[in-house]
């Protein structure tokens, strides 16, 4: 059976697209490390890059896909996307993928750079706002000396695989030491975690492959958990919840993205308890990102005169009231559209996060 | 392949390497839950259920990814690997219904039969339920995914087993299901083989109502295999088939013989009730069973006699009474047995209704002769002319046991006024005087009474004496009638006209010589206890010109009481295992049960011939394997055509040149179109290949329960 | 298939044949269970526990419910048309039986009520650490797991075809069909039948109850309840009491509708009948027998409930007013595209419309009489209900369009009752005589509910189930020995 060698161009992590950076900028490394893998058991090799991507000068066959995901080192998943599947990993003791009959075994850049110029260099993709920079570090160097962490609200050391950690924490931390990781992530004081979770949440679910179901449901529940706890839907009881449930994904899920992609919500869950706290208790975010604070509208029993304006303006006609009487507006059916503030020519429409003490049955103005 | 020892909940388990853990362990009866495994595809590892603790491995490790190796030592009721499997569990639950009463997989479900196994635990997890669409557009399955648990069962089973990849997975907008490959199901090549269906733990895909029998009496086998089973005698239809697929014409032949000594008779003249159960009926159209049948049958070579078994004489000697199917069939399997047998028949000739009831054009004489050849070929002694007047009585000249085959050779004469007129003749005696080379004279205006096939043999060959109206009238309608859809097309195709719905009302006739049928119309018409119940269409009363009419509603043994035997309404009485009131006396075929045709009377006379083995102190057992070993293979691959190919009907001759001679008008198949309505087969066999699914109560019964 | 041969068979392994099963193995019998599925457990599978009175539970919550108290109330309810011996023996061992449960690894997560109405006789399975449907399956795994291991011999896939009697009339033998359609004979000294009635059986519902299945009833029927145990008991001389359906009311008539949409239409707002009428206090309609009941006694069996989009919008923003334990999750959000869903399909039981008039159109109810009824409710929401008077708290007025409405029928979850038995679960046959050696009990011989399922002591079904398969074990145990 012959040999298939590919290069894995499709990074597997969101946070750190170093696969591309480092093929485009040290292309000359990459390929001769390619071609000493390869020599070594005699394989062809075939590149695989992402849809729109452009490279020259490559010793191989190149191929495309627009599927992304972390399961692309894995040589079945690969054989999968090149049969035009999804990705689909197998980890399974001897297990041989095929692809058009020749058995494929799986490099990325990252790897076959290390080949040629030896694995003490590093590179690390850090994250701040929206900009990314790619940076080349040499192992055991600190995050401190590569970002300016020290002021960060939190740092996310790695990807959706990876953990939150606070600023000066971080930037003792040395490149590679104790654990490996390809991303830094910095957010600062008007960053919400609670919704960083949100949006990280969001991203390991669509990578996930789907094939186990402790990853595909548990990233769906997940999401809808965290996404949750911005809306005011989620209980305290949550927290419990997906701390149990991450502890039992971790042990069994099926292949490593599956098993640390709970880590960035339950080690931000532990360093900033107090605001997921706020956010499902309080039902509100101080960084403003959460609970966009919903108006509620009211008719101040005080003011209103019953003349009846506002209950013609209402689209939802969600306001009750006959003349002489208190007018009252049903919150229930109210969608803050704000029309009959506009309405009413006393100006006894208002708005609060809170509502006051109102009437409940039909009194008479000025009897309240 | 290396042994490998190792230890499984404390039993110490001696397995091959190649083996996984998971596998180890079910073939010690050791129950590890798993869903996304099947037997028959490559491991997957995604449902999380068959997660093992290792001792010295820390976590827990996928028993079906994992191979044995030495010195293991697993624990699989390990307190964290139960809690991830009910962690799995409660996650499948929250996308999958949660209602199981109205499931029509209740009872045989994976889903339900493993959470009771494992426990799901009711966390406070969101409810993720999909909407309850259903998808019909597989004529053959019904799709309702909003039950699948995405195992990947059904996708691995249609690329791997099949070959054919009909269904992949797709994330329909961010959320993962299975879908059909492609737009739309031609596109796709689905190749309706049912081993999704087979594979299917949780009736996602499940086979649409109708599509195979709902009888618990009936085995997974016969149920899958619908020809098989519509067969009386029960052919190996789908084998039979690939052999005539593969070119392999004997060994096709030789199949058929496994369960019938009349291949090509058959293939001309079988009711082929296989074909009204196969599955492509819900498609295009059903495989012309018979005409393949008849094709491989002229292309016998014989080969199968070298496998054909032949025990030593027994010193018993056994008579039988009626050389027609069923007593050819008894007397030549009773000779294999061993048993010294002589026929006794009626008539000039061997044969039955075979020869004095179908006529030539249908079955030619001398495909029947040589099939008969065949019979007495091993020994077995007919003696013609030979009119036996009371079993009872043979039994006693010396012979171990006797058996009844006589058919029903007397026709039904309907209590008509004039019904004894000259011109009035019965079906059995009109067509036997034919097949005898004395057929009666026919009027210009025939009118035949009865719906059968008998009815329309008396109607042709009345055609071909001369006739020049021939007009069938019967109780039933249309698509009731009890004839076989082609012949009744071949009888309007040759100018006699049927007239439906109609009861009879009188013969006319003038000093002596019929002239008419006077029926009336009917409507509703059903067949209860005391006979058919109808109401008569006010003034549609109309008479029909006849000089000749003929009887053809049906018939009766031509044996009285002093035959010795107990009748019941004319037919002899048998109870369980075809024994008769005499002990020692066997009965099978239509003097049992009344017309009905010629693969039930051999299918009748095996079972009869078993029970009078054992009578006889034999094990019963006549079953053979004539055929070679056939490898099925499983893997059908993509086939554009299946669909595309539509029923091939035979070459027959055109309806003037056929209806003025008695000459065969079926021609039947050439090898090029047998060929290709072969290929036509869906294989529903390949289904029963797939290893049965099994539930956690199969294999603690076989640990504590069910020995 | 060759046959076998054993003291005691047992026809069906749901939870009151699996609790004879091993009531007489621990009383010492040789048992075989044969089981037409290919899991044990019946319908049981599906429920959540079983009744018990005077349990440790019911102490540790205070609850007053005594075994005279129950007694009493239950002989109320069926005005003493029933066997009230059975029920004093099936009550007073139901206390115990919960402990005889716990001691094969069952654990319970209390004693509830069903409705508010109802006493907490309800002993939930313990899941795991919450409330979930499904609960009774551990029961039945731990059942299956105690019978085998005392020995008894589970037959999966085997159907019961025929009680066997000797010359004497006495029980020698049942005939079974295994899953290759092969017959085969289980001799035996005494048989207990506990197929579960006959819920899936159309024919038989129609001709013992005189009900068209989807037409007057729609069951939400648990496939396998063919009804073979009762045709066996019938043939083998077995009294011929009538048959009833267990009434549980239905949502939809038999169409697949979302958890959302029915759960919205099941809140106590506005129940009409086809003249548009109202026809109950809707509080009561938590309780689905006497829903059931109502909608026996209107116009083609059919009562519509009706909201507006007001009620809609505030149970989607803060939940139901009522929940239950068997629809324990008050978020009803995807409430529009269920029904959006079930519109597109061209739903005959589900309506939508702006106003009440073409509502009414839609349902074929007169739309004066329905635009009146709705009028008078409006009002009697400002104030108190004086037709039927309701709790204010539920007093929701229909005032703005959109308008849905939910039709619903009779229906249930199976067949109840059929053969007759004595207080020791004998079958007897149309003199009172018991039959030597035939037994039957769970739904089969349960005539205990006369015309209604009393839903007042809720767990009654698989309590009885379960006591009454105990006690049929005990004395098929009893019986073999002399």
């Amino acid at each position: 059976m012959e040999n298939l060698l590919v290069v894995s161009c499709v990074s597997d992590d969101v946070k750190a697209p170093l696969s591309m950076y480092i093929l485009r900028n040290y292309k000359a490394d990459v390929i001769a490390g390619v071609e000493k893998y390869a020599k070594e058991f005699g394989a062809e090799i075939l590149y695989l890059l992402p849809e729109q991507e452009e490279v020259d000068g490559l010793n191989g066959e190149i191929r495309y896909t627009k599927m992304s995901s972390p399961t692309l080192n894995n040589p079945y998943a690969v054989a999968q996307v090149l049969s035009g599947n999804l990705p689909r990993p197998m980890i399974q003791d001897d297990y041989v993928a095929i692809y058009d009959e020749k058995a494929v075994s799986v490099i990325t850049p990252e790897a076959a750079y290390g080949m040629t110029k030896g694995f003490d260099e590093k590179f690390v993709a850090i994250n701040s706002g929206e900009k990314t920079e790619i940076k080349k570090t040499t192992v055991g160097q600190s995050v401190g000396e590569i970002a300016s962490v020290d002021s960060a609200k939190a740092v996310l050391l790695g990807g959706l695989k990876g953990r939150f950690v606070t600023g000066p924490e971080a930037s003792k931390i040395k490149i590679d030491e104790t654990e490996n990781f390809s991303s830094i992530t910095i957010y600062n004081e008007e960053d919400c975690i609670v919704d960083a979770c949100v949006q990280l949440m969001n991203a390991a679910y669509e990578n996930s492959c789907g094939k186990c179901v402790l990853c595909r449901e548990g990233t769906s529940q997940f999401k809808q958990i965290v996404t949750e706890m911005t809306t005011g839907k989620a209980k305290m009881s949550d927290v419990d919840l997906i701390k149990e449930v991450s502890e039992l994904i971790t042990i069994g899920a099926y292949c490593p993205f599956g098993q640390h992609m709970t880590r960035p919500l339950t080690t931000a869950m532990e360093l900033f308890a107090e605001e997921f706290e706020e956010h499902i208790k309080k039902k509100s975010c101080k960084c403003g990102k959460c609970y966009k604070q919903a108006e509620l509208y009211y008719i101040d029993p005080d003011e209103c005169i019953g003349c009846g304006e506002c209950i013609d303006a209402c689209p939802e006609d969600a306001i009750e009231g006959k003349d002489g009487f208190i007018h009252i507006i049903d919150q229930d059916l109210c969608e803050q559209c704000g029309k009959c503030l506009a309405a009413c020519e006393e100006g006894c429409i208002k708005t609060a996060t809170k509502l006051p003490k109102l009437p409940k049955k039909k009194t008479k103005c000025g009897k309240w | 392949m290396g042994k490998v020892n190792l230890i499984i909940d404390g039993k110490a388990i001696l397995a091959d390497e190649s083996k996984t853990v998971l596998e180890a362990a079910l073939d010690n009866g050791i129950y590890i839950p798993h869903l996304c495994h099947h037997d028959d595809l490559h491991p997957n590892g995604g449902c999380r259920l068959c997660v093992v603790k290792q001792d010295g491995v820390d976590g827990v490790i996928t028993s079906c990814s994992t191979k044995v190796k030495e010195g293991m030592v697993i624990t699989t009721k390990d307190e964290t690997a139960e809690k991830v499997r009910k962690l799995s569990v409660d996650l499948m639950f929250k996308t999958h219904p949660s209602e199981c009463v109205g499931c029509p997989k209740y009872g045989k479900c994976q889903l339900a039969s493993i959470s009771q196994y494992v426990g799901d635990s009711g966390r406070d997890l969101r409810q993720q339920k999909l909407p309850l669409i259903e998808n019909e557009e597989n004529p053959l399955m019904l799709h309702e995914m909003y039950r699948c648990i995405l195992c990947g069962r059904c996708v691995r089973a249609c690329s791997e087993l099949r070959g054919v990849g009909a269904l992949k997975f797709e994330k329909v907008d961010g959320r993962m299901k299975v879908v059909i490959n492609g737009k739309s199901l031609e596109e796709a090549g689905c190749q309706f083989c049912g081993a999704c269906v087979e594979v299917c733990p949780t009736g996602s895909i499940r086979d649409k109502v109708g599509v195979f029998k709902d009888d618990p009496g009936l085995s997974r086998e016969m149920t899958l295999v619908p020809c098989s089973e519509g067969c009386p005698a029960h052919i190996n239809v789908p084998k039979y088939i690939r052999f005539i697929k593969e070119g392999n014409y004997p060994a096709a032949a030789a199949t058929v013989r496994e369960k019938a000594p009349f291949p090509e008779s058959l293939g001309y003249i079988c009711v082929h009730s296989c074909e009204l159960q196969c599955k492509r009926n819900h498609l295009d159209g059903p495989l012309s069973i018979r005409n393949l049948k008849r094709f491989a049958a002229s292309q016998d070579d014989g080969s199968w006699k070298s496998k054909a078994f032949m025990k030593e004489a027994t010193g018993k000697k056994v008579a039988v009474i009626g050389a027609g199917p069923a007593g050819l069939t008894a007397g030549y399997y009773l000779k294999k047995l061993g048993h010294e047998v002589t026929i006794f028949e009626k008539l000039p000739q061997a044969g039955g209704q075979m020869r004095y009831g179908i006529p030539s054009y249908r079955l030619p004489r001398e495909v029947l002769d040589r099939e008969i050849a065949e019979i007495e070929s091993i020994g077995v002694e007919i003696k013609c002319n030979q009119d036996v007047k009371s079993a009872a009585e043979l039994k006693s000249q010396g012979y171990d046991a006797v058996f009844v085959s006589v058919g029903t050779h007397a026709g039904n004469r309907l209590p008509l006024e004039g019904n004894d007129l000259p011109g009035v003749y019965l079906n059995a005696d009109f067509l036997r005087a034919i097949n005898l080379g004395q057929p009666r004279e026919v009027g210009e205006n025939v009118v035949v009474l009865g719906g059968g096939n008998v009815a329309i043999d008396c109607a042709e060959s009345a055609l071909r004496l001369g006739a020049k109206h021939v007009t069938m009238t019967c109780l039933e309608a249309p698509d009731k009638m009890t004839a076989s859809e082609e012949e009744v097309t071949w009888a309007k195709e040759d100018g006699i006209v049927v007239e439906n719905s109609r009861t009879f009302d009188a013969i006319e006739s003038e000093n002596g010589k019929v002239t008419g049928l006077t029926v009336t119309g009917i409507e509703g018409l059903k067949f209860g206890p005391k006979g058919p119940e109808f109401t008569r269409i006010p003034d549609s009363t109309v008479t029909f010109k006849a000089d000749t009419i003929i009887f053809a509603v049906g018939q009766h043994p031509d044996i009285t009481e002093e035959f010795g035997l107990e009748l019941n309404r004319g037919r002899i009485l048998t109870n369980d295992g075809h024994k008769t009131s005499v002990e020692g006396i066997y009965a099978a075929g239509d003097a049992v049960t009344g017309t009905r045709s010629v693969i039930a009377a051999i299918a009748e006379a095996r079972e009869a011939v078993s029970e009078i083995d054992k009578f006889l102190g034999g094990d019963g057992n006549i079953e053979e394997n004539l055929a070679p070993e056939q490898f099925a293979n499983p893997c059908i691959g993509k086939n554009e055509e299946l669909t595309k190919l539509h029923r091939n009907e035979p070459a027959v001759t055109e309806a003037d040149s056929r209806k003025c001679n008695f000459e065969p008008m079926d021609l039947g198949f050439d090898c090029s179109k047998a060929g290709c309505e072969a290929s036509r087969c869906l294989q529903c066999d390949l289904r029963v290949q797939i290893s049965p699914q099994k539930f956690w109560s199969d294999f603690l019964a076989e640990e504590g329960g069910q020995q | 298939m060759e046959n076998l041969k054993t003291q005691i068979v047992v026809i069906a392994g749901g939870p009151a044949g699996m609790s004879a099963a091993v009531q007489a193995a621990e009383d010492g019998a040789d048992v075989i269970v044969i089981e037409k599925a290919n899991i044990t457990g019946g319908a049981a599978n599906m429920g959540m526990g079983p009744l018990g009175i005077g349990t440790k539970y019911q102490q540790e919550q205070m609850i007053d419910i005594t075994v005279e108290k129950a007694f009493n109330m239950f002989m109320d309810y069926t005005h003493y048309n029933v066997d009230a011996r059975l029920i004093k023996r099936y009550f007073e061992q139901s206390g115990e039986t919960i402990e005889w449960l716990e001691d094969m690894g069952v654990e319970f997560e209390g004693a509830f009520k069903y409705f508010p109405q109802s006493e907490a006789t309800w002993h939930i399975v313990k899941t795991g650490n919450k409330i979930g449907p499904r609960a009774a399956g551990h029961m039945n795994k731990a059942l299956l797991n105690k019978a085998q291991e005392l020995g008894v011999k589970v037959l999966l896939e085997t159907a019961g075809k025929k009680i066997l009697k000797d010359d004497e009339g006495k029980v020698c033998g049942v005939v079974a069909v295994n899953k290759d359609g092969e017959e085969f004979t289980i001799e035996c000294k005494a048989a207990i039948i506990a197929t579960g009635g006959a819920g899936n059986n159309p024919e038989l519902i129609k001709e013992e109850i005189g009900l068209e299945f989807g037409k007057d009833v729609f069951n939400f029927a648990i496939p396998g309840l063919m009804g073979d145990g009762l045709k066996m008991a019938w043939e083998a001389g077995a009294d011929h009491l009538p048959v009833r359906i267990e009434q549980a009311c239905d949502v939809g008539g038999g169409e697949e509708a979302s958890a959302s949409v029915k759960n919205v239409l099941r809140q106590p707002n506005l129940l009409v009948n086809k003249f548009g009428k109202r026809i109950m206090n809707e509080e009561f309609m938590q309780n689905t027998t006497y829903l059931s009941n109502v909608a026996m006694h209107q116009k083609d069996k059919t009562i519509y409930s009706i909201v507006d989009s007001s009620i809609v919008k505030s149970y989607i923003k803060n939940g139901v007013d009522v929940t239950s334990l068997v629809t324990p999750d008050p978020d009803v959000s995807d409430f529009n595209e269920g029904m959006e869903e079930l519109l597109s399909k061209g739903s005959k039981n589900f309506f939508k419309a702006d106003t009440i008039e073409e509502l009414a159109e839609q349902i074929g109810i007169d739309p004066e009489v329905l635009a009146e009824t709705v009028d008078d409710y409006n009002d009697y929401c400002e104030g108190r209900d004086e037709e039927f008077f309701k709790n204010y708290r539920f007093l929701r007025k229909l005032k703005k369009g959109p308008f849905y409405a939910g039709a619903f029928h009779p229906g249930g979850y199976g067949t109840v009752g059929g053969i007759r038995i004595n207080e020791n679960c004998e079958c007897c046959d149309k003199d009172f005589m018991p039959i030597p050696g035939l037994y039957a009990c769970g739904a089969d011989s349960c005539n205990i509910y006369d015309d209604s399922y009393m839903f007042l002591l809720p767990g009654n079904s698989m309590g009885y189930a379960v006591n009454t398969g105990r006690i049929a074990g005990m004395e098929a145990a009893e019986y073999i020995e002399d």
